[in-house]
């Protein structure tokens, strides 16, 4: 398994195998019961390979359980499904659509990232909020009671996680394209205009990071996704309707923010690029900095 | 070793624990005993860092809980078996465990087979488990890290006489080693059977504390002998305060040996002489009838 070397406890003493090479698992019995016994020698106590005691729970390993967590129940895996299938779909359709010419690249990639902007979220959502409503968390922040080291490597699994599959729906869509001119009897062009990849890809961060601020906000899964839904729908609806707040959307409105990043012809302004900024802080950074907060402090029960 | 000194947890004008210090030792079972709702999962909570405390302090291994380093290689807890994704197989929880400890399948495996779970067993899915299999799973995920301390919830609840039992070997065998287990319980009768050292707590406060033996003893035997009445007389007079018990006989602050030499030297027939472990038994009857639930 792992090749660190941070399990070796100096408490096992030189003639004792470490956890893994005990295969009875019942430990290393009586030569190691003085020093348990005293109750003065801890580990952190002693000399020598202390220090690896001290350091702690290897942020790599925690990283790890958290990307495992997300695929090793029916949910995540069920979840993954379902994208995988809607980004085929989406894929198939854009390909039926532009079946007598042969469907562009950018049209294909456009087309297929765009169930992944509404279901990756929910992957985020999941990581962050599922074992508050599964009670696993009471195991989770007891494994590392630092509680944010646990919610930095829920976001980093989220993250990876989506960056995965923006990247193996980049190929299905390059895959879609060769196979539709193919048929159409046109030529192959995967020419993508560079602002398209950094669009897409910014676009789904934010919406992964979005999913993992309203889960750790409001640590309910239900709840959260429901919220992730709804309110920038109805924040469409006010700008739409307040005059004021319409000629600003732009600045509030994820959903407006977002457009320019999945054009093709145009290369979004500098101005588009701060108005995603600014409301990133409103729908991501703040919810997220009020979630992390909540999670340090939540009681855990 | 745990250490729990003047631990508090006041939610408003609900005090939940009530400043309790008690020290759990290696080497030991220390049984954490009383009626639903006297504060104990908050105390254990507080314990790991999951409950901030109103005040006081709980150290395990010389520190708090959120001092350790990698607290799982040190500290198996299991809080509440119950606590698992219903969706993950036995084998799944031991493996997330053994991999944040750094430890390998073959663990895994040591593990299953120490905490009684068949590989087939394994193989399900926790949301399928009878309650004593998430125990016997909750324990097994504690033992993982190969910890030196055990803080288990209520550990026996759902264990059927014969998995009581095995616990009781698991965690003798465990404290054997050098160990320190505090495993928390509302039925004294499990708790009896498998720790060494007893705390008592009612209403969020310490009612009691010690060896099973001294809390035992402190209630004095239970005697009987064919002449009844010469008996009490002779108890009395010997300031053993004979108390008459329904079914017969006498309980009297005294240990066995007391009063078997006191029947010899009064020529009397003993026909019954017994520890009277009811003490514990009415001190706990009293804690939980307090209650108003109980008592309504």
């Amino acid at each position: 398994m792992s090749t660190d070397t941070t399990h070796l406890d100096p408490s096992h003493g030189a003639g004792g195998p470490g956890p893994e090479g005990s295969a009875d698992g019942t430990g290393q019995g009586a030569a190691r019961g003085d020093d348990r016994a005293s109750g003065t020698a801890y580990p952190w106590d002693q000399g020598g390979g202390s220090r690896a005691d001290e350091r702690g729970l290897p942020f790599t390993r925690l990283l790890r359980t958290e990307l495992r967590k997300t695929v090793d129940t029916r949910g995540g895996r069920w979840l993954l499904v379902v994208i995988a299938a809607l980004t085929v779909l989406a894929t198939g359709l854009a390909m039926w659509l532009g079946r007598d010419a042969g469907a562009t690249y950018p049209t294909l990639l456009t087309t297929a990232v765009l169930p992944q902007a509404v279901l990756l979220p929910v992957l985020g959502i999941l990581t962050a909020a599922s074992e508050w409503s599964q009670r696993t968390a009471l195991v989770t922040f007891t494994q590392e009671p630092r509680r944010l080291r646990v919610m930095a490597a829920k976001t980093l699994a989220a993250l990876g996680l989506g960056l995965l599959v923006v990247a193996l729906t980049l190929g299905l869509a390059a895959l879609a394209h060769v196979a539709s001119v193919s048929l159409a009897g046109g030529d192959v062009d995967l020419s993508v205009p560079w602002h398209l990849y950094v669009g897409v890809v910014a676009l789904q961060v934010v919406y992964v990071l979005m999913g993992v601020a309203f889960g750790a906000l409001l640590l309910n899964v239900p709840l959260a996704i429901a919220a992730f839904f709804a309110l920038p729908v109805l924040i469409s609806l006010a700008t739409m309707s307040i005059g004021w707040l319409g000629e600003r959307s732009g600045w509030i409105d994820p959903n407006v923010a977002a457009v320019p990043f999945t054009a093709v012809d145009q290369a979004p302004t500098t101005e588009q690029w701060q108005q995603l900024g600014v409301t990133t802080v409103w729908w991501v950074l703040i919810p997220l900095a009020l979630g992390l907060w909540r999670v340090a402090r939540r009681e855990v029960k | 070793m745990i250490e729990i000194e003047n631990l508090t947890k006041r939610y408003g004008a609900f005090t939940a624990v009530d400043d309790i210090s008690f020290t759990a030792r290696p080497g030991r079972v220390t049984g954490f005993l009383g009626p639903n709702g006297a504060g104990k999962s908050t105390a254990m909570r507080m314990m790991c860092g999951l409950t901030p405390a109103t005040s006081g302090s709980a150290r395990i291994l010389g520190r708090p809980y959120a001092a350790l380093p990698n607290p799982t290689r040190h500290v198996g807890v299991m809080l509440d078996a119950g606590a698992q994704h219903a969706g993950r197989t036995g084998r799944e929880v031991l493996t997330l465990a053994a991999i944040l400890v750094g430890a390998g399948r073959d663990r895994v495996d040591a593990v299953l087979e120490r905490v009684g779970l068949t590989s087939r067993e394994a193989e399900r899915r926790v949301g399928n488990y009878s309650l004593g299999m998430r125990q016997r799973l909750g324990l097994g995920a504690a033992l993982v890290g190969d910890p030196r301390v055990l803080i288990l919830d209520e550990p026996a609840n759902g264990l059927d006489p014969g998995g009581i039992h095995w616990m009781r070997g698991l965690l003798r065998d465990y404290a054997g080693e050098g160990g320190t287990v505090l495993l928390s319980s509302h039925l004294l009768s499990e708790v009896e059977l498998i720790a060494q050292d007893l705390v008592l707590i009612g209403r969020g406060r310490i009612v009691a504390q010690g060896t099973k033996e001294e809390l035992l003893t402190d209630a004095g035997v239970v005697v009987d002998a064919t002449d009844r009445a010469r008996l009490g007389t002779v108890l009395d007079q010997a300031g053993l305060q004979p108390v008459p018990r329904p079914e017969g006989g006498f309980t009297a602050q005294a240990d066995p040996a007391q009063i078997g030499s006191l029947a010899l030297r009064e020529q009397l027939v003993i026909t019954s002489l017994a520890p009277a472990g009811g003490g514990l038994e009415q001190m706990f009857l009293t804690l939980t009838a307090d209650d108003a639930r109980e008592a309504a």
